[in-house]
């Protein structure tokens, strides 16, 4: 094995002109803007106010920006293989297979985790701080880690284009398939580094905005008076927690497969599967939600605001929301009717399935009367929710007719198949982020988007879609089955050639929607958005000005009712003046790290030194991420302050401009400029609503503010922290819970191989659990020295703990040494495979453990009891008490049922 | 705002005036759709099974076309009358919250769910694969497998075997037993219904029957590989006694499937021509199935080096 | 925007650790060995019923597996102090949507997996398939 492990010089594709010329213009074209950056001087900017950034207005443009690359990779990527597939009746097309296969694989992958997910996540971070009206997300450091671990896994894909192949086994590769004797190649391993990286990214966004969203909330901002967004952002968060820990086990055992030969889903030595298919589904369709979810907030958001009216039912829609949040994880087989189920296995998932479709359409309904009785403005965003609703219940039919076992059994894996769940998720999803996008760009760069291009890309997407789906579907009920590279049946041919011409007319809405942006930016000075509100919105992120400042609010509101902004604003316009100058203090804000970019860089190396080999490398890579770690615990400074001068002269600003906006209102009753202004509803009927009897005044615009404590409002920082560990604490049971999963279906695969009762040493495993146990009552005992502030009790006991851990370890590695000695090695058998993998998934937790402890003591040696440790003391023992719980677990299922076999 | 009046804005104001033309162009659509299912495809189903899967796959959609065709003229027609501009809309802000617009929204997807739920449930038990066809003959045999990247037919009874064709006796029920040699595929033929997958050291089982005489397309809906799109072949369903001449004759002439010549067929390729085997080695679908002869090796050892390297589309 | 104030606040509490208000050292180390005793009396008993011929043979791993949740609820409740007081509702309610995700993947995955399993693993003489 050459040092550079298998990468050799005819990794790049020399011979083959579409992705070598492709890759080339993509390189040339990421110099040319780097070279552009460094030339004009623009790289200390960049470095400080973008690549560091910990603000999450910048972090969710930054997301959206790499969403919309990525949907550009992705969308060419759909573009070949319907070209492709029109060339190929009868003929090869231009594609060869081993090159298509790829870019279907591609494509998939790149819309779901690196187009799709970053443009929810980015608009979940730009709009859900705001909307709740606080500063900043709860983990402002990990938030700009989760962007660029995102942004790792979307270069390591991309990377594939031209070192070596990416995977040809489709976006969910099904073993045997992608096994190594099936596909020997790169192509699988780019997959999966790309997905475990980013899929960490994500996971931390999870835990980020769940905490952000419970424990993090402006003062009186009760749970029932959240905006929509913010309960879909909560809901699909919870299923990221929920679902990508499942993610990240099912491709690990994947990849312990293809790397050491394990077998959890080969076909030989008892490896099974069916089983892979089973847990990618029950993280896949849960993954459906998190992106629908906050596609269905968005829409609430635009629908209501360009309605001018409240949500109607906001309560059932929250009740809706939660429902398809939990049932969502109830359905997963339906992925997989034709594999061979039981009728009653069958279904049960499928009506599962179909109750789905229960709060999916009490939702319609409800945007339906949203609109109703309205005011509708018919600007872009609402052009979006409206295709939206038309276009969704189509798929959401096709969603239930799916879910009918019967009708699966023959459509599914056809091209009806791929045309429903891209109808439901470029109808929600894709045109969400449009709507979302355009809504909330003002706010972010304060001018609004050109109207005329944004409708003439909302018309063609729209027509596009059609011309591609409608098609597909009727190919699909023609019996064309999906990824045919070419096919000889004359009668799917006139649908396939329909299908291509539609994507070309999605092709000009994708430049239309390139033209938009150019368009706006040259205009922005006619577009520019001065008040703050240019849509007439209602929740808070309106409330502050267009870009906001990076604190957000200079003083937290204090929220008294639903839709609090849209409140302020109609008493402010009954009362004919702002709410009095609140009185400015000075705000800590998150400061700058580059520890997220560094922890990417490292990861990128890593991930590549993986995927070709390169052990040394990947040494490096992982003693680097230690030394990151280190380096980040080490710093004590965390915020910058602002003082309470620099907050009032931004926000007199503001004021001042509200100011104008309010005079000029009530100067002129009707046909006030600005863009949302006709809009404003400046009559009678209007004004009163949504506040109590407008009353002159100072008393209307009282206590609008919050004043300091006893009002609820974000949580205390130890209380924050410790809650995001503990979120993070549960994914990780989840984790452990899906290679418990397999452990129960594989455990009696021994090939032929010895068997537990055969292999275990109990006594043995009788003592681990006796030093673990000992090491969390001391570990308990570290706690209570902490909080007598005895330092010295601290460190004794959590040098005992460490030791105990050890001890533990030590025990651990000799019973499995033993075991390899007598021939049972993990590549033994399916059962070696899971026991091994589920032990040792838990032995290096407490390594890691282990080696936090270690830091943590120096650094209590050095630095004493700073505020940040005592919370990351609480988090170690909330770590190393969640690893006795599953440590019972294990013993008892792993070792005393497994004796027992 | 003053704009000037540029090709894009009127593409846009065209665009919203012309919500009909629109309309029009997707009921095309949607009409061109159900025409186009009429011939060849699951809609055209030529066996029980496949009958009673398009009438559910019908009824279904009947019953949710009911409500979703209001739903849409519904949100056409409320975006279209509420719009700001119209001055006869009544503009009520405050109705955010009705008691019997709840119970409705409610009420109907419940119903409806509540009747395909019924569909499924005793769907998925009648229409289970595994349920031998109702009737008075004796079903015909059919051992499947699948091999990279085609299709072998056993016929057990009567010793002989096809690759990527199949000829089974019309009105006859058909009992597969499918197993892969490689990777999971999926068999599917559309006009006979149901498909199931094959997958390696496993046996599913799928019951089907052809009404009548015909050629019928088949194929794997399961991707499983370069060569996959050659994964089809033709099911040619016959009269009763033609396929019994046919039997015959097949087992008078033609090469014979041994060990030997199975272990070649193991070799991935594609686009390989039907060929009918006058014997086959007894018990081989059994063997593959329990691992007695190895699976598939997979794409032809060029070390496990980056396999971009095209090795012909056909 | 958070207050750095580790204050520790009745209403507000980080989950599962001595931030409850009615804190003393001696409770704490109370709890700790009430928690490690009675977690070693339900390991040892886990490990002799495996050995002792005590409890009919195909009911152990039921015995096994209650023994096991009793224990993680010790842990639980000595160890990691989580209580039904109301500044712990979301840290349990966390817990709670953890353990319903960790039980429908297991139960559905053991479920799913073993129908799947009795109908399409070829069991005895494969002449003649199962109808």
């Amino acid at each position: 094995m050459s040092i550079l492990g298998k990468l050799t010089w005819d990794a790049i594709p020399w011979d083959q002109p579409i992705p070598l010329i492709a890759g080339s213009v993509v390189i040339a074209a990421v110099l040319a803007v780097v070279a552009w950056v460094v030339l004009t001087g623009r790289l200390p900017y960049l470095w400080r106010e973008w690549i560091t950034s910990v603000d999450h207005k910048r972090i969710g443009v930054m997301y959206c920006l790499l969403g919309l690359l990525m949907l550009l990779r992705g969308f060419i990527d759909a573009i070949m293989m319907r070209l492709q597939q029109v060339l190929a009746f009868h003929a090869p097309g231009y594609l060869p297979p081993e090159h298509y296969d790829q870019i279907f694989s591609a494509h998939g992958t790149i819309m779901i985790f690196f187009a799709a997910m970053p443009l929810v996540i980015g608009l979940m971070n730009f709009a859900v701080p705001l909307q709740l009206g606080v500063r900043d997300v709860a983990f402002p450091t990990l938030n700009s880690t989760s962007l660029w671990l995102t942004a790792t896994g979307a270069l390591l894909v991309n990377i594939s284009l031209v070192v070596g192949e990416f995977s040809r086994a489709g976006w969910l590769p099904y073993p045997p398939l992608s096994e190594i004797p099936y596909t020997p190649g790169v192509g699988v391993d780019y997959y999966l580094w790309s997905l475990l990286i980013s899929g960490v990214g994500t996971l931390l966004t999870g835990i980020n905005f769940v905490t952000t969203i419970l424990k993090t909330r402006a003062p009186g901002m009760s749970y029932l008076r959240m905006p929509m967004f913010c309960w879909t952002a909560l809901a699909s968060n919870l299923l990221i927690i929920a679902a990508f820990p499942i993610l990240t086990a099912t491709l690990a055992m994947l990849a312990l497969d293809r790397y050491l030969g394990f077998h959890f889903f080969t076909n030989e030595a008892g490896g099974n599967m069916m089983m892979f298919i089973n847990l990618i589904w029950a993280w896949g369709h849960p993954e459906v939600y998190i992106l629908v979810l906050p596609a269905f907030g968005i829409f609430s958001e635009v629908i209501s605001t360009f309605s001018g009216k409240p949500l109607f039912n906001y309560r059932s829609m929250v009740a809706a929301t939660m429902g398809i949040c939990l049932v969502s994880f109830l359905v997963w087989l339906h992925h997989f009717f034709t594999m061979g189920a039981g009728p009653d296995v069958n279904a049960l998932f499928g009506i599962a399935s179909a109750v789905i479709a229960i709060p999916t359409g009490v939702k319609v309904y409800n945007w339906l009367f949203t609109m109703y009785g309205g005011r509708i403005r018919f600007a872009t965003p609402m052009m979006w929710a409206v295709g939206f609703i038309v276009t969704f219940v189509i798929g959401g039919m096709t969603g239930v007719l799916l879910a009918t076992v019967p009708a699966d059994f023959q459509l599914h894996n056809s091209l009806f198949l791929v045309a429903h769940f891209h109808n439901v998720i470029i109808a929600s999803v894709l045109f969400a982020s449009f709507a979302g996008l355009t809504y909330w760009f003002p706010k972010a760069f304060g001018f609004s988007l050109d109207e005329g291009w944004g409708k003439a890309a909302f018309w063609l997407t729209l027509i596009g879609f059609y011309a591609v789906f409608i098609p597909l579907y009727a190919a699909g009920l023609l019996g064309m089955t999906r990824r045919l590279q070419h096919f000889d049946l004359p009668i799917w041919q006139p649908w396939i050639r329909i299908a291509a011409i539609g994507i070309l007319i999605m092709g000009v809405a994708a430049l239309c929607q390139v033209a938009q942006l150019l368009v706006s930016i040259r205009r922005r000075h006619e577009l520019r958005d001065m008040t703050g509100d240019p849509w007439d919105g209602r929740s808070l992120e309106w409330a502050t000005a267009s870009p906001p400042p990076a604190f957000n609010f200079a003083v937290l509101f204090n929220v008294r009712g639903e839709e609090p902004y849209w409140t302020i604003k109609r008493r402010a316009i009954a009362a004919q003046r702002l709410p009095v100058e609140p009185r400015y203090e000075a705000i800590e804000m998150p400061a700058n790290s580059p520890i997220g970019f560094i922890v990417a860089f490292f990861a990128t190396i890593t991930g590549f030194a993986m995927i070709w080999h390169i052990w040394w490398l990947v040494g490096v890579g992982l003693a680097a991420a230690y030394v990151v770690f280190v380096w980040f615990a080490w710093r004590d400074v965390e915020e910058y302050r602002i003082p309470a001068e620099e907050v009032a002269r931004i926000d007199r600003a503001r004021r001042q401009a509200r100011a104008e906006w309010l005079a000029e209102l009530s100067g002129s009753e009707t046909g006030v400029s600005g863009t949302g202004a006709t809009a404003l509803g400046l009559d009678a009927r209007a004004a009163g609503h949504g506040a109590d009897t407008p009353i002159a005044g100072d008393v209307a615009m009282a206590g609008i503010y919050a004043t300091g404590h006893g009002e609820g409002g974000p949580a205390s920082k130890r209380v924050i922290v410790g809650y995001g560990f503990w979120l993070f604490l549960v994914s990780d049971i989840i984790m452990f819970s899906a290679f418990f999963a397999a452990h129960a279906v594989l455990q009696t695969a021994t090939a032929g191989g010895p068997s537990g009762r055969e292999l275990f040493n109990l006594p043995s495993i009788a003592l681990q659990t006796g030093c673990l146990l000992a090491s969390s009552f001391t570990c308990g005992l570290s706690a209570v020295a902490t909080d007598t502030k005895s330092q010295a009790w601290t460190q004794l006991s959590l040098l005992i703990t460490g030791l105990l851990g050890l001890a533990f370890l030590t025990l651990e590695v000799r019973d499995f040494s033993a075991m390899v000695a007598q021939g049972a090695e993990p590549q033994r058998s399916a059962f070696l495979s899971s026991t091994f993998t589920l032990v040792g998934c838990h032995g290096a937790h407490v390594s890691a453990g282990l080696l936090w402890l270690a830091t943590m003591m120096a650094q209590v040696f050095v630095k004493g009891f700073r505020p940040n440790i005592l919370r990351r003391l609480l988090c170690f023992n909330l770590f190393w008490h969640v690893l006795d719980i599953i440590w019972v677990a294990l013993f008892t299922v792993v070792y005393l049922v497994g004796v027992l076999r | 705002m003053q704009l000037k009046r540029r090709p894009v804005d009127w593409f846009a104001h065209f665009m919203s005036e012309r919500l009909k033309f629109l309309l029009a162009a997707a009921t095309f659509a949607l009409l061109g759709l159900a025409l186009g299912g009429c011939s060849g495809g699951v809609l055209d189903p030529q066996g029980p099974v496949g009958a009673a899967n398009a009438k559910i796959l019908l009824n279904a959609s009947e019953a949710m076309l009911v409500i979703v065709v209001p739903t849409i003229i519904a949100t056409l027609l409320f975006a279209w009358w509420f719009r700001a501009s119209n001055g006869r809309a009544r503009y009520q802000p405050d109705f955010v919250y009705s008691g019997r617009v709840e119970l409705v929204v409610w009420a109907i997807p419940i119903l409806t769910v509540n009747f395909l739920g019924g569909v499924i449930w005793m769907g998925a038990h009648d229409l289970d694969p595994y349920r031998p066809i109702a009737g008075h003959k004796d079903p015909l045999e059919v051992q499947v497998v699948s091999l990279d990247w085609k299709w072998l037919f056993i016929y057990p009874d009567a010793g002989i075997a096809s690759l990527n064709e199949l000829i089974v006796p019309a009105g006859v029920p058909l009992r597969f037993s499918l197993t892969s040699a490689a990777v999971m595929n999926m068999f599917f033929v559309p006009q006979l219904g149901t498909m199931i997958a094959t997958m390696p050291g496993m046996v599913t089982q799928l019951n089907l029957e052809a009404s009548h005489a015909g050629d019928f397309y088949g194929a794997s809906s399961q991707f499983s590989g370069d060569g996959f799109s050659d994964m089809h072949f033709i099911l040619h369903a016959v009269p009763a006694h033609d396929f019994a001449l046919w039997v015959a004759k097949s087992q008078e002439a033609g090469p014979w499937l041994d060990r030997a010549g199975y272990l070649a067929l193991l070799h991935q390729s594609q686009n390989v021509s039907p060929v009918t085997y006058q014997s086959v080695e007894p018990g081989l679908f059994e063997d593959i199935v329990t691992g007695r002869v190895p699976l598939g090796p997979g794409p032809d050892s060029e070390g496990s080096g980056p396999s971009v390297r095209s090795r012909g589309a056909k | 925007m958070s207050n750095e104030n580790d204050e520790r606040n009745v209403d507000d509490v980080a989950p599962g650790f001595m931030d409850s208000a009615t804190r003393s050292i001696k409770a704490g180390i109370r709890s700790y060995l009430i928690g490690l005793a009675l977690s070693v009396l339900l390991t040892a008993l886990s490990f002799y019923l495996v050995g002792a011929h005590f409890i009919w043979e195909p009911g152990l791993p039921a015995a096994l597996a209650s023994l096991a949740i009793a224990q993680i609820g010790v842990h639980l409740i000595f160890f990691l102090h989580i209580t039904t007081a109301p500044d712990n509702t979301n840290t349990v309610l966390a817990l709670a949507f953890g353990v319903l995700i960790v039980g429908l993947i297991i139960g559905g995955s053991v479920w799913i997996m073993a129908q799947l399993h009795d109908r399409v693993m070829p069991i005895g003489p494969l002449t003649g398939m199962p109808g």
